[in-house]
């Protein structure tokens, strides 16, 4: 059941999902962009030990339990299908936090998967 | 010479097939094995930490959880060898497929309720997410 706690769980998990995907990549991104000639593995340890990286992590692990708490408490079939709406949060997140480009096909994609999710919250 | 290079191309898309139809398996059962698991005991507790914590400690013993957590690991598996033989933005939509077997499986296995509508709102999801994924 889509009650008020478990919306507001849902959303959190979705937040903390977006936000944690953000600073992995700035993270990544940033380390590998300084990794001159440390290597592969040394260059991969490096992207681990960026504060970033490890705060997406933590970020990544509350929304993991954000959703085990949503699944639990709601149907497979209504959680599940209202998870798709990671695509819609990320998408955003990498829009207005990253500044990546998104085409007119992408933003028609998140109107469709936003339409399906009004169509499953109602059925 | 020309048949055995189009029977061996017919081969390989037979292969990447069954790649993807493992990887619904292997996704479908790990989000059913989740979800038994889970509810074995009860609802996640919102109102009190220690109460929370005691249900973590629980699920994080419970052997459908395990499954459930080995299942996404093959799934995992399964998915590089997908994306080592296929375009990530090809590859990356037909997963979406899932959102119609973990419905189904829902209704089979969990008895849940699944009405016209809500496939309906699946389909629209699968669509949206191949257009996202570009």
């Amino acid at each position: 059941m889509l009650t008020m706690e478990n919306i507001v769980v849902f959303v959190l998990a979705l937040v903390l999902n977006a936000l944690g995907s953000v600073l992995l990549k700035q993270g990544a991104s940033r380390r590998w962009a300084q990794r001159q000639d440390r290597g592969k593995l040394a260059g991969t340890l490096h992207m681990l030990l960026s504060r970033r990286v490890i705060l997406g992590l933590l970020l990544q692990v509350g929304a993991v339990l954000g959703w085990l708490a949503f699944v639990s408490r709601t149907a497979l079939s209504l959680a599940f299908p209202l998870s798709s709406i990671s695509n819609v949060t990320i998408l955003l997140a990498s829009h207005y936090l990253l500044r990546e480009q998104v085409s007119p096909r992408r933003w028609g994609g998140v109107a469709l998967i936003l339409g399906g999710i009004a169509l499953i919250v109602r059925a | 010479m020309r048949a055995g290079k189009e029977s061996r191309a017919a081969i390989v898309n037979f292969r990447i097939l069954g790649l993807f139809a493992l990887i619904l398996v292997w996704d479908t059962s790990a989000q059913l094995l989740l979800k038994i698991g889970l509810s074995s005991h009860g609802e996640f507790p919102l109102d009190r930490a220690d109460a929370a914590l005691s249900y973590l400690a629980a699920i994080a013993v419970e052997p459908m959880v395990w499954l459930g957590a080995a299942a996404l690991g093959l799934a995992f598996i399964t998915w590089l060898a997908i994306i080592a033989r296929v375009e990530l933005s090809k590859a990356h939509p037909a997963t979406s497929f899932s959102y119609v077997t973990v419905t189904i499986a829902s209704a089979v296995f969990l008895h849940e309720t699944v009405s016209v509508m809500k496939m309906a709102g699946i389909l629209l999801i699968m669509l949206g997410v191949w257009l996202v994924a570009e």
